[in-house]
């Protein structure tokens, strides 16, 4: 009988080593989220956070000035996802199709603002672009402008730093998909006649496609959420969702309502993303078609 | 002129791409060896805020937090995810993928819920919850990185090895982390990297007992400008650089590794 | 025969089987074990904390590090500092953790009576502090704590207009909170404002001239559109870069603390800072005790050793902060007070009142967030 037992518990280790990973994410990651749905569909004070059950807390969250923060957000996350995509596919190109030699030198060179950390470099942008800061004193030099330009505070700083924060995102999923492109079809492209332009459009494009797609949710769903970058740049008046969300728990302390905001802005963003995911495939498919 | 696109107007712009990529850290580092404090008028070069940030006992305290932090959740993210990882591959089961989401759900929603859970269930903020975050977060990219490495492995040699009549523990462990070190060292540099440099989980998270390195910068920046930051930024890059380096050298020698058994 | 074995087998298997899911069963409490062990962890720490020590909760720049030092190395008794960013922070915390493991607290006035209601402070013995009769009487036995049994007044501050002289060379053109509220008065492009409620709310109270009695719903959404109406020229909201907008010469007039002016102040000739003569906020920080505490020795040593006279200059002097004290203060030279009349018993003093109690907090919570997301 014991031998039996002895046999199942070897049979079981590998159950055993699966476990504590899984018990792991199930309690910090799905129990929070389902405590936060809890939490927005409830009512309740100090201690007691949850006393009775109501949707009142998601009608309050229903109103235009919120669904417009949200909206902002989506549009921020859209602007950075596309404009960074554009600007980094041309690098991403370079570094996996012509670059022979010093393949590993570059790719350090381009990992390294990935990995700085955000506020530093937020500071960094801080530093130039304020008022004495070097872009200005730049302007002012070549005599572009009088008075120097109050860039901080606005939608410019928030839009531009998000831009060059994320934009090293980018580059590494593009690039491992252009990467792995076999050299050969290009090869055969041109020896078929093909001129470059044909070549990009039918031939790379639509192999790199994964990592495009890749790259892009990947900003787009990050950026959406973002906190640290509104918040340090938008002089605590331009509303993103990641600065109202923390604005409802710490300064409104009603936390029934910023559960609420994160399950709506949650939704929206898987909405969107959809809608992204769908236009791509029309986009594959028209050009499949093309073909 | 397709050729002069690509000789000329290519390189061109991935150099301008990558001057603006690298301008505000530049900038940056030229201006913390600035005597003066901001604005900048340039006013002599000197180490006094290096001095100055190496006097600075809270520094020293949240640099010390965020070590031990980004150690600890580095550690447990790459045991639990190396665990799940392998066992996962015996079981043959697809729990894995449940993993990949980690990085997909935004950081907020993670750090409000788990700031509700921990209050719900009166766990005191502090460094122990930090560490809890910032694994979750690392789990998010040990499994992936160890799974495709796993994948790699070949199964034969696996089987060879039993054949042989090596216990599982054995082929355990002689055949299959040797194989994984690379990926191993990665996740572990990478995880490290990605707890040092966390703010919003340490915002939500970290109580009023764990400073780190990001919330100070952040306190301080909400202040103005201060030149020690300037210092302590480029203190910062420099051990990310590190960091970098470091992975990129273990993907380099990995390549070779790869080329040669093949 | 061959049923019995059968069955026999068949029965085997589902002990089998059943004990299979029994050690998974198992297997999952042991690792749940280890998980609680893990999160205990975290209310063993603070066991390790030495005997002889002091943790402090407070507000950045309110006492200087080599203060502590000085105090750490006379006495022996190690500090550790937390600091905290906002006063609801702190009430938040409280009522989550129930006990924050810290000893001594420095929150703002409106904070000490919730805290003390909710039974989180310790009474102070008067009888231990050494200081008391050098405290201003102007700031004792305030609203808010009728007869300091559970704070002792350490700082104040005060509300006021910066702004700087190369842009109003003539001085600002009146006197007055109209110049950040009133759209016709606004003498500049944009302004900076303090981005808390309390404060902001009431600098508005002050400009439309309502008195000390409770509000209803119609003042509150008249209040709520003044503050909207303000957005459009508001470039930013902040608490704490006020001065920094002054000297980089972001925004000519900002409201803030007198305290991150002046400092300012001390090295920009071109900023000047000014009450209005409807009267502004006044602000005091306090020293409070955690009821959890049990220290009381040492906190009352801490105490007694930053109320000393030497210590307060040294650490107003640094942060230009302005004590209760009166030897304190009275020595304090004016450039640090950076506004004429200004002590307890003058003329600029009697404009200064504290936040009414007219309009509940969540009250306050909920016109903040409706204007601001707006």
């Amino acid at each position: 009988m014991f031998e039996e037992i002895k046999k199942l518990i070897k049979a079981e280790t590998y159950f055993f080593l699966v476990t504590p990973a899984f018990i792991w994410q199930f309690a910090f990651l799905v129990l929070p989220l389902i405590f936060v749905v809890i939490l927005s569909l409830s009512q309740g004070q100090g201690s007691h956070l949850v006393q009775s059950f109501t949707l009142n807390n998601f009608y309050e969250i229903f109103h235009f000035s919120q669904l417009r923060i949200i909206l902002r957000s989506i549009m921020l996350a859209s602007t950075t996802a596309i404009a960074s995509l554009l600007i980094a596919y041309p690098v991403a190109y370079f570094l996996a199709l012509h670059i022979k030699r010093f393949k590993f030198f570059f790719l350090f060179l381009l990992s390294i603002p990935f990995l700085i950390n955000l506020l530093v470099q937020v500071y960094a942008w801080f530093f130039i672009l304020e008022k004495n800061g070097v872009i200005n004193h730049a302007l002012m030099f070549l005599g572009l402008v009088q008075k120097p330009i109050n860039f901080l505070n606005s939608y410019f700083a928030i839009y531009l730093v998000m831009f060059h924060v994320y934009l090293p995102f980018m580059i590494m999923p593009i690039y491992s998909s252009l990467e792995k492109i076999d050299t050969k079809l290009i090869e055969a492209s041109y020896d078929l006649g093909a001129s470059f332009r044909t070549t990009f459009w039918r031939i790379i494009l639509p192999l790199s496609m994964p990592g495009v797609q890749a790259g892009f949710f990947l900003v787009y769903v990050v950026s959406f959420g973002e906190y640290v970058i509104p918040s340090l740049l938008g002089g605590m008046k331009l509303f993103f969702v990641g600065t109202l969300i923390s604005e409802y728990f710490f300064i409104g302390k009603d936390w029934h309502l910023g559960a609420a905001f994160i399950c709506v802005s949650c939704g929206m963003l898987f909405l969107s993303a959809l809608a992204y995911y769908w236009l791509f495939n029309k986009i594959t498919m028209q050009s499949k078609i093309m073909r | 002129m397709e050729l002069r696109l690509k000789k000329i107007l290519l390189p061109l712009y991935v150099g301008i791409f990558c001057i603006f990529l690298y301008l505000p850290i530049i900038i940056l580092t030229i201006y913390s060896f600035n005597r003066g404090g901001f604005p900048a008028q340039w006013t002599g070069a000197s180490f006094c805020w290096y001095y100055e940030l190496f006097h600075s006992v809270e520094i020293w305290r949240a640099f010390q937090n965020s070590i031990t932090v980004a150690i600890c959740s580095a550690f447990l993210s790459v045991l639990l995810g190396l665990m799940l990882v392998y066992g996962a591959k015996k079981l043959k089961t697809k729990i894995s993928y449940f993993f990949y989401s980690n990085i997909l759900v935004p950081d907020i929603a993670i750090a409000v819920g788990m700031l509700s859970l921990f209050s719900y269930f009166m766990i005191p903020l502090g460094v122990i919850t930090l560490i809890i975050g910032h694994t979750l977060l690392g789990l998010g990219f040990t499994i992936p990185i160890l799974k495709s490495r796993l994948d790699e492995l070949d199964h034969r040699l696996v089987e060879a090895s039993l054949d042989l009549g090596a216990s599982s523990w054995y082929t355990f462990r002689y055949i299959v982390i040797p194989f994984l070190y690379p990926a191993l060292l990665v996740s572990t540099l990478l995880v490290m990297i990605v707890s040092f440099d966390d703010f919003v989980i340490s915002f939500f998270c970290a109580g009023s007992s764990a400073q780190t390195l990001s919330l100070y910068v952040f306190t301080m920046i909400r202040s103005g400008i201060s030149p020690t930051v300037n210092a302590l930024s480029t203190i910062m890059l420099l051990i990310s650089s590190f960091f970098v380096l470091a992975i990129s050298l273990l993907q380099a020698r990995l390549a070779v590794h790869d080329e040669k058994i093949s | 025969m061959m049923k019995k074995s059968h069955k026999i087998f068949q029965e085997k298997t589902y002990l089998l089987s059943w004990m299979k899911i029994n050690i998974r069963i198992l297997f999952i409490l042991f690792w749940l074990c280890c998980l609680t062990g893990f999160i205990l962890l975290s209310y063993v720490s603070r066991y390790f904390v030495p005997e002889r020590s002091l943790s402090i909760y407070m507000w950045a720049d309110k006492i200087d590090e080599s203060v502590l030092q000085k105090f750490e190395k006379d006495t022996g008794i190690k500090i550790y500092v937390n600091y905290y960013e906002s006063n609801e922070e702190l009430i938040t915390k409280f009522e989550i953790a129930k006990d924050l493991n810290c000893d001594i607290i420095l929150p703002s006035e409106y904070i000490v009576e919730p805290l003390a209601q909710q039974g989180f402070l310790k009474k102070i013995d008067l009888s231990r502090c050494n200081f008391i009769d050098r405290i201003y009487p102007e700031f004792m036995n305030m609203s808010f704590d009728p007869e300091n049994q559970y704070s002792l007044p350490i700082y104040w501050d005060v509300l006021g207009l910066g702004y700087t002289h190369s842009y109003f060379k003539d001085g600002l053109p009146s006197n007055s909170w109209s110049l950040i509220f009133d759209k016709n008065k606004i003498p500049c492009k944009q302004i900076s404002m303090v981005d808390d409620s309390r404060e902001a709310i009431f600098l508005s109270l002050k400009y439309l001239g309502w008195k000390n009695t409770q509000l209803n719903s119609e003042q509150l959404d008249h209040i709520e559109k003044l503050f909207l109406e303000q957005k459009s020229w508001v470039g930013a909201y902040t608490d704490f870069q006020q001065g920094y907008f002054l000297t980089s010469k972001t925004y000519p007039l900002v409201v803030g603390q007198r305290e991150r002016i002046v400092r300012e102040m001390l090295t920009d000739d071109d900023l000047s800072f000014t009450i209005p003569d409807e009267g502004s906020l006044l602000i005091l920080s306090n020293i409070v005790i955690s009821a959890s505490s049990k220290k009381d020795n040492l906190i009352y040593q801490f105490i007694n050793y930053i109320y000393s006279h030497d210590i307060m200059m040294f650490n107003c002097k640094e942060f230009c902060l302005l004590p209760t004290i009166k030897d304190a203060l009275e020595e304090l030279p004016q450039q640090y007070i950076g506004i004429k009349d200004f002590l307890p018993g003058q003329k600029n003093f009697k404009k200064l009142a504290i936040f009414p109690n007219i309009l509940t907090q969540k009250q306050i919570n909920d016109i903040w967030i409706a204007f601001k997301s707006f």
